[in-house]
């Protein structure tokens, strides 16, 4: 080490020059290249001595070692979460450099950062195979209206018309979440988790990935009655004290249901269309398009269409929840309170528990300058009977009184 | 009589084959047209845009290349590159990657051989002259800032000394190559690269920071000089398997055909270099070494995750 930097300051030709010379002892194998070894070792630190004593101020060029670069301490003194940041500032700052890369489709961009309505092209659409129908036999002639043509035996989906299909779609969504509803993303194919998932996150909503359970809505308290119910103010944060009521409120429901795969989930869709809650789907040109409020005529069985589908309604519902956030922060409440809800009372005031849940009770209709808690969300809930609870034969009895009650029926008779 | 001589000369066939086959991809081409137009950017990778592109092409680096000599050294070879990129990557699963990525991949395999120094000669290209952008406005030389220059001072006892090493290391290698200020574990270091050898860390296994032909002193037997219970191991402590961390800091081209054009040597070859060297010297942007050296040490810099 010593030798190499020192004669890289000084030239290597004087090096070279008398570094090897023959050997000159005959004695056996093991003694010459032992001696021969010895020669070597006194040429090597004659030379070195020469060179040392020829060189006055020879420091060493400060180069990279890498045995003493990386020494135990400074490879663990840091730990790894920083030596990840660092890694990751180097590389904004030197990754990118050698050549540009042209603009070209990166899969995980459409999941981490999917495209907002205001990105939606025909070229975005195209790329993603949006435009790709089925087979000419098998369309659902209801869908004529949203067909440009055939090529190559299968029906083109018209691109400006799923451009603004979507893009009403995603204006629904937003305004949804932006008067607080329930918005449930369902996309049931095999590939589509990812997608939905992320589109619920984003609009803080709710996703469904695994097989709808029929009646879940029309059947509601008994699939779903079990499940934990929280009330939340107008900033989204949990208020405490309500559990007795929500313990006896019927089961809550979507506001707005969106449907990546409607062939494959026309319970849910019956379901909703039966208890007046609108539904966005991805309509095929072989799906029946009178299953959806909103239908946005594409490919539902490209898994990148869907992806970008479900990104812009996605970002459509972050907007709104923003909107709905931002608006709260200024004390402007964009949706109306849940319906017979009362605060929390202290025990002593039980006694004033009537009068006083009239006057909550009012307060509550008034909306704007009343208490701003709703239950996250309910915006159909039933109508309340006042029982107070002794014991658990009463709590019993009180729930089937509630369950079958016929309120909770949502389809009218019609006779 | 005219047509007669156009076609001698080759008007007609060069006419002919420089219609350009638009979505063929360049592999394609090459076989269709038989020698395809260097500069038809249609590839994945094309030649990046330094800041004062204009008034470089038509002035050159003021006082450190001409117009011509700045053509040669970048427009035409990062021109080569990127069309030999092109066609090493296209059609394969790499195709999209970075030239940085790509290098740190390619290092360790020997098959990727070309593509490695393909994607390095590109890097250390646009880095070198990265580190020399931006003076073109300023007349006096920019110097490192304070943090910088109280490194430099701690390894190198003064800048007069760093520039002496400096120039004598580039001065002293034969050949084509690269010498990089880096700095490492916070102190800053002088590290010469044959050819495309590459000072990132992941790609240490083409560091080549040796010449070969002149330093070969390590053992050629290695059997036995790794693992935990060899002679070399013993006490020292257990490093982190691969390349040193190392953060470039600048750069120095010393590629032959940079400086040729303007630096034609006068008493000798080692003259027109050692000019060139002294004539970067001044070129460079201790702004960027400097923000460079800054953030490869800020540890917990608040830096913003871009995947959540």
């Amino acid at each position: 080490m010593i030798i190499r930097s020192v004669v890289w300051r000084q030239g290597r030709r004087a090096v070279a020059q008398k570094f090897w010379q023959p050997l000159r002892t005959f004695s056996s194998a093991v003694d010459s290249i032992d001696s021969s070894a010895q020669n070597s070792l006194k040429q090597l630190h004659s030379l070195e001595a020469q060179i040392n004593a020829a060189a006055p101020t020879a420091t060493p060029v400060a180069s990279i070692d890498p045995e003493t670069a990386t020494t135990a301490q400074s490879a663990v003194s840091e730990s790894l979460a920083d030596q990840y940041h660092r890694f990751k500032a180097r590389e904004s700052e030197l990754g990118d450099l050698g050549t540009e890369i042209s603009p070209h489709y990166q899969p995980n961009t459409l999941l981490n950062n999917p495209p907002s309505p205001a990105d939606v092209t025909l070229e975005l659409l195209l790329a993603s195979e949006a435009h790709q129908g089925h087979a000419t036999s098998l369309w659902n002639p209801a869908n004529a209206r949203y067909i440009h043509g055939i090529r190559q035996g299968i029906h083109i989906i018209s691109l400006e018309t799923t451009a603004a299909h979507l893009r009403r779609a995603a204006k629904v969504v937003q305004e949804v979440s932006r008067r607080g509803g329930i918005v449930l993303f369902v996309g049931t194919r095999p590939g589509q988790e990812r997608a939905v998932v992320k589109a619920a996150e984003l609009s803080k909503g709710y996703h469904l990935f695994e097989r709808w359970i029929p009646g879940s809505i029309t059947n509601g308290q008994q699939i779903l009655g079990r499940c934990k119910t929280k009330v939340v103010n107008e900033k989204d944060e949990e208020v405490q004290g309500f559990e007795e009521q929500l313990f006896d409120r019927a089961a809550l429901r979507p506001d707005l249901v969106v449907c990546l795969n409607p062939l494959e989930n026309y319970v849910l869709l019956h379901e909703c269309a039966l208890n007046n809650i609108p539904t966005i789907g991805v309509i095929d040109t072989n799906a029946d398009p009178t299953w959806v409020t909103y239908p946005i005529p594409a490919n539902d069985d490209s898994l990148r269409c869907i992806q970008v589908i479900a990104g812009v309604l996605g970002r459509a519902g972050e907007q709104g929840s923003k909107q709905r956030l931002a608006a709260a922060e200024k004390g402007v409440i964009t949706f109306p309170p849940a319906r017979n809800l009362r605060l929390p009372e202290e025990p002593e005031a039980e006694a004033e528990a009537p009068k006083r849940e009239s006057e909550a009770l009012g307060r509550l209709l008034d909306g704007a300058e009343a208490i701003s808690s709703h239950i996250k969300p309910e915006l159909f809930s039933t109508s309340k009977s006042d029982h107070s609870l002794h014991n658990a034969d009463d709590l019993g009895d009180m729930l089937d009184e509630t369950n079958n009650h016929e309120t909770n029926r949502r389809i009218k008779q019609v006779v | 009589m005219i047509i007669r001589t156009l076609c001698r000369r080759g008007f007609f066939q060069e006419a002919v084959a420089t219609t350009p086959a638009k979505r063929i991809a360049p592999q394609f081409s090459r076989q269709i047209h038989g020698t395809p137009r260097l500069n038809e950017q249609v590839g994945i990778h094309r030649v990046p845009k330094l800041n004062e592109h204009e008034s470089l092409v038509q002035n050159g680096v003021p006082g450190l290349l001409s117009a011509q000599g700045y053509k040669t050294a970048w427009s035409d070879y990062m021109e080569y590159l990127t069309y030999e990129m092109n066609v090493a990557v296209s059609g394969k699963e790499y195709q999209h990657q970075t030239p940085e990525k790509l290098l740190i991949e390619c290092a360790r395999d020997p098959q990727r051989a070309y593509l490695f120094n393909l994607a390095s000669m590109a890097w250390n290209n646009h880095f070198f002259f990265k580190g020399i952008s931006g003076v073109n406005a300023k007349p006096k030389p920019s110097q490192p800032s304070s943090d910088l220059l109280q490194l430099i001072n701690h390894d190198f006892s003064s800048m007069d000394t760093l520039r002496e090493d400096f120039l004598a290391t580039a001065e002293a290698m034969f050949g084509p190559g690269f010498v990089w200020l880096v700095q490492v574990n916070n102190h800053i270091r002088i590290l010469p690269t044959y050819n495309a050898g590459s000072p990132l860390a992941g790609a240490h296994y083409r560091r080549q920071s040796v010449d070969m032909n002149t330093q070969n002193t390590s053992p050629v037997n290695s059997a036995g000089s790794f693992g935990d219970s060899s002679e070399v191991q013993k006490g020292k402590p257990k490093a982190p398997f691969g390349g040193v961390d190392v953060t470039p800091l600048l750069c120095v081209n010393t590629w032959e055909h940079v400086w040729t054009t303007d630096y034609v040597p006068q008493y000798g070859f080692l003259h027109g270099k050692r000019a060139y060297l002294e004539k970067w010297w001044d070129k460079i942007n201790w702004d960027v070494a400097g923000h460079l050296a800054k953030v490869s040490k800020s540890a917990n810099g608040a830096q913003k995750n871009r995947f959540v």
